[in-house]
């Protein structure tokens, strides 16, 4: 049996059955099996996923003609789902009532305050479009998110009716609910109209598809990219409301507005109706008039309806925001405005508090607000320790009179920080604890501004999600769902790790030898040392004689990412020693704060992509580098007269500590860790420069193209004892030269792990009394 | 023990030494009362030119003295540094103020904790200069950020006399005050102190200016002279540096700042 397939089988064991299918897809990679198929429809079974488990279980029959257990799992999957009728019954139970959002309980309506998750659908190996989460997973997340103390779910768009049921599933079961806000996902218009006919009529398809959903009279037919299947579950008594929208782009806003030549109007609906609004503000309160006419007249009675907002589009002015075009022009890089609409912020917005609520439901605001981002909320309300809760009050007190919720807010748990943020609440480059209490900080101050609800970014984290920093060196593009880059702060937002390999991390940095018994020993003299590798980094262990003391000795380990014969070949040391192979990377261990890993000079992405070029050469100059990434840019205040300088992040020091829990050291950002003579590193792939190791692809940027295979990474090492050295291989010879291999992969293996933050944020949840702030 | 390995020789003919024992003296200038002054100007990735480091080479040059342990010092600093018998001394100089100093710069020196000094064109703060391409300057309130995080210090580089060679000495003392003054007005008010660091634009001088601008609270006047200073025996008025450009690369810088010592690396 193949170890993915025994992983496989043990997560079966486990009840993982939404991990058991990535597993068994990925055993099917190497061949296909009786065993694995079958295996693969049981998962689905156990996920009450039928049509995929009778699937599976006729490719399993196809290669087993005779089998028995096939047939029967298919007899009890059919049966199963005839069984299973329609349920949920209707009703509306959520208010606008003033500045509160109410809940109906028995007779009387209370305020409700929303402690909410966002939803999303990236799996691991999948895009959200691929509809990857089974019912069972469903289940057992809407348990964990009420355990957490949460008592409101959003979703970004339209869900399988596999969400539904399971939603129904759960509050029928659950003396708690947990109840659903459900945003209707909108593109954007092709030629920025959105009136246009076509557009216009997707934008109703969209809506009603939304509403008749949640209300179980929906049947959708297949189409790539979207769900499919029979809604048959009435939620709509479960749910919160609808929620418009996008973060509408500031180009898409303005590009209509001067189609629609600015016109300020009226929109006077059934429902909503709002004055002196701009031609995208008008569109928007048509939609939200349309989506409460159409449940009311289809259904009786109309949920609260609330639409997407961000800062950028806020209805406040922000001295300390130049436009892109200004800014540039100030500092002389540019003389002409450019051809293409900038996505500038602080130019349009969508004010609310030219709406109205004329009958139904009510209308309340939602803001996506992140501490570091835009950039006036890094200078605007500095002088109180919460910029912040400044920030929110100022919402606040613009839209007096109607709820406001904020729709996301979080801070992510990778190993380097995107954004820089001046009290630390950086986008990123945060351990899980941190992660956890700044967390719960922002939530904190959302409800002591007294708005209507936090909802917190997100559940789990995904790994399809990409972020400017990365965008040019994810490749290839559309294999990025199928590994875990740790430095991306758009992969670590959630409460739940999705963490490669199953069942537990590979290595855990606790110089636990069992970690590495199939590891691949490299080299057995003068150190011992093994190389294992997985789905999101890369682990070398050494193994010395003698303790490791570091003011004794240090290591150096030297890797060749790409090939043979291009790279810096003079070591990174004063007596100047030559690498028999070329060098991408060099680790320097020499002490608990002192230890780094450098790069070739012209290796270097931030350093060398002005110039379009970026990869080794082939050298003895003994260039090395530290990587650094500019994380702010320069920015001016709209007056063009202050300047905001740049802000930088280094991702060369690495930090010492282990991935154990309960160890003092414990640090989920750990890199190495040693402990008497063993001595371990993790090394997320990105910071080496692989592009996308399930392909074995590493960047490459030259005027041929931004990538290449590589067949594997060489190591070399350096002991390094006071004025005496000990180089392995010992004979100095290239052909003597270890290679680390790994397998490629098309499934990756994970296993979903609560991280220090699920257990913090659960902490505050239920500090705070129930459905009160 | 075993110590010694087997290394490979280039086809190139270089070899490289292993220390076995002891020290040697990595800083080749046999006078020890030297400090290496760099002059650098712009680091970006646009430009190939006599006043411009390219990012990777500039970053690798900094690892290159973090690595062997040399210690950045601010100009006033040099005196008691060489008198308490510092060896491996340099001073970072970046003449005119580009905001790529920000970019490219910066980050490294902060990481390596490096001290550096910015010579300001004062007309230029806040906006752009063009050679060859426009270049951005630092503004007064990013000198204020760098003079906050502690390791930098601020030169002049003239108020507005770096617009054409030669132009210092069509001047009469009169005019040279005025601009030096100006400047060092300009300085207090938008960061509170004065300098005491000249570096002439151009590099272009005589003795009658150093004695003008020593009125104004000048009292380091750096130079564009190619040479090591040595504090003691050549005094402060004259201060000569190493210009580095895009022509040197890291053997040859490292020989550079040795002092000409043919070691490889």
């Amino acid at each position: 049996m193949s170890s993915s397939e025994q992983l496989a089988e043990e997560a079966l064991s486990n009840g993982d059955f939404q991990e058991a299918v990535n597993l068994f897809k990925r055993a099917l990679e190497s061949r296909q099996t009786f065993q694995k198929w079958s295996g693969l429809a049981v998962a689905y079974e156990n996920l009450q996923a039928w049509p995929e488990a009778r699937w599976a279980s006729h490719k399993a029959l196809e290669l087993d003609t005779r089998d028995i257990r096939m047939p029967a799992l298919q007899k009890r999957v059919d049966t199963k789902e005839a069984n299973e009728k329609k349920a949920g019954s209707r009703g509306v139970f959520f208010r606008v009532h003033g500045d509160q959002i109410q809940i109906k309980k028995g007779k009387k309506w209370e305020e409700f305050t929303i402690r909410g998750i966002n939803l999303g659908l990236g799996l691991p190996g999948f895009f959200p479009g691929e509809f990857a989460v089974m019912r069972g997973t469903y289940l057992k997340w809407f348990a964990m998110m009420q355990d957490a103390g949460f008592n409101t779910v959003r979703i970004y768009t339209l869900h399988p009716p596999a969400f539904y049921r399971a939603l129904s599933l759960h509050n029928r079961m659950s003396a708690k609910k947990l109840y659903l806000i459900q945003e209707i996902w909108l593109e954007l218009p092709e030629d920025n109209d959105f009136n246009q006919a076509k557009y216009a009529s997707y934008v109703a398809q969209q809506i009603h598809n939304a509403v008749d959903a949640i209300y179980g009279n929906l049947t959708l037919s297949p189409m790539r990219g979207n769900p499919e299947g029979h809604y048959s579950d009435d939620v709509s008594q479960w749910t919160h409301s609808f929620l418009l929208g996008r973060e509408w782009e500031t180009c898409a806003v303005s590009l209509y507005n001067t189609l629609m030549k600015q016109e300020k109007g009226a929109y006077d609906g059934e429902y909503i109706a709002m004055s002196g609004g701009t031609p995208f503000e008008r569109w928007i309160a048509a939609q939200c008039d349309a989506i409460q006419g159409y449940e009311t007249r289809t259904y009786g009675d109309s949920h609260p309806v609330s639409v997407v907002n961000w800062p950028t589009l806020d209805p406040l002015e922000h001295k300390s925001e130049a436009s892109y075009y200004e800014g540039l022009k100030r500092q002389g890089l540019i003389s002409a405005p450019p051809d293409v609409c900038q996505m500038d912020e602080d130019v349009e917005s969508l004010d609310l508090l030219k709406f109205r609520s004329v009958q139904g439901g009510g209308l309340y605001a939602t803001y996506h607000v992140y501490p570091y981002y835009p950039d006036f909320l890094l200078v605007e309300g500095l002088e109180s320790k919460n910029p912040y809760g400044v920030y929110l009050k100022q919402l606040k007190n613009h839209h007096q009179g109607m709820p406001i919720v904020i729709g996301e807010f979080g801070v992510p748990s990778s190993r380097d920080a995107a954004h820089w943020h001046p009290l630390g609440w950086n986008h990123g480059g945060l351990n899980e604890k941190e992660q956890g209490e700044i967390n719960v900080q922002m939530m904190k101050t959302i409800f002591e501004t007294g708005l209507s609800g936090a909802i917190l970014f997100s559940w789990f984290d995904e790994w399809f999600k990409n972020n400017r920093l990365f965008v040019p060196y994810h490749l290839p593009r559309e294999r990025r769902s199928l590994w875990f880059n740790a430095q991306n702060a758009e992969q670590t937002f959630g409460l739940l790790a999705m963490y490669p390999g199953y069942p537990d991390k590979k290595c855990t940095l606790s110089a636990n030898s069992r970690e590495w018994n199939e590891a691949q020993t490299l080299y057995e003299e003068v150190v011992q040392c093994k190389a294992m590798s997985d789905e999101g980094f890369l682990y070398l262990q050494l193994k010395t004689k003698e303790k490791i003391d570091f003011d004794v000795s240090s290591f150096l380990i030297g890797l060749g990412t790409c090939g043979d014969t291009q790279g810096e070949y003079r070591l990174p040391v004063s007596s100047g020693l030559l690498s028999p192979i070329p060098l991408t990377f060099c680790i320097e261990l020499s002490g608990k704060q002192k230890s780094r890993i450098l790069i070739t000079a012209p290796y270097d992405k931030y350093l060398n992509h002005e110039s379009k070029v970026i990869r080794p050469i082939a050298s003895i100059q003994g260039g090395w580098v530290e990587m650094v990434q500019c994380v702010n840019e320069r920015r001016l205040s709209k007056d063009l007269k202050t300047f905001y300088p740049p802000r930088f992040i280094t991702m060369s020091p690495l930090r010492f500590g282990t991935l154990l829990s309960e160890s003092p050291d414990s640090n989920s950002l750990s890199d190495f860790y040693y402990e008497d003579n063993t001595l371990e590193v993790r090394l997320p792939w990105a910071l080496l420069n692989v592009t996308d190791p399930s392909s074995k692809s590493v960047l490459w940027v030259d005027h041929q193209g931004a990538y290449r295979k590589t067949e594997g990474i060489n190591v070399v090492l350096l002991k390094q004892s006071s004025q005496t050295y000990h180089f392995v291989p010992n004979s100095g010879k290239k052909e003597d030269v270890r290679m680390v291999q790994w397998e490629e992969w098309n499934t990756p293996t994970y296993h979903t792990k609560v991280k220090e933050s699920y257990g913090i944020l659960k902490e505050y949840l239920h500090s705070a009394r129930d459905g009160q702030k | 023990m075993k110590e010694m390995l087997r290394r490979d020789f280039l086809k190139l003919g270089l070899f490289s030494t292993v220390v076995l024992g002891g020290s040697i003296s990595l800083f080749g200038n046999d006078n020890m009362n030297t400090v290496a002054v760099l002059m650098y100007h712009d680091v970006n990735p646009y430009s190939k030119d006599p006043y411009t480091v390219s990012p990777a080479d500039f970053a690798a040059e900094m690892e290159w003295l973090f690595r062997e342990g040399y210690t950045t010092l601010f100009v006033d600093e040099a005196e008691s540094f060489v008198r308490k018998g510092g060896k491996k001394g340099v001073i970072l100089t970046f003449d005119d103020g580009y905001f790529s100093f920000l970019s490219y710069a910066y980050p490294f020196l902060s990481r390596y904790g490096f001290k550096a000094t910015i010579n300001i064109i004062g007309e230029s703060v806040g906006t752009w200069t063009k050679y060859r391409i426009n270049r951005p300057m630092l503004s007064w309130d990013e000198y204020r950020y760098l003079l906050g995080e502690g390791r930098v210090r601020l030169g002049c580089h003239s108020y507005r006399l770096h617009q054409e060679p030669s132009g210092i000495f069509k001047l009469s003392e009169g005019q040279l005050l005025e601009d030096l003054s100006h400047f060092q007005e300009t300085l207090k008010r938008e960061t509170g102190k004065i300098s005491s660091v000249m570096a002439w634009p151009f590099g272009e001088y005589r003795q009658q200016h150093i004695d003008s601008a020593k009125k104004v609270g000048f009292e380091y006047f750096l130079t564009s002279n190619e040479g090591y200073w040595n504090i003691i025996e050549d005094g402060i008025d004259t201060i000569p540096r190493l210009s580095i450009s895009y022509k040197l690369d890291l053997i040859s810088y490292r020989q550079y700042i040795r002092g000409g010592k043919n070691y490889e690396s």
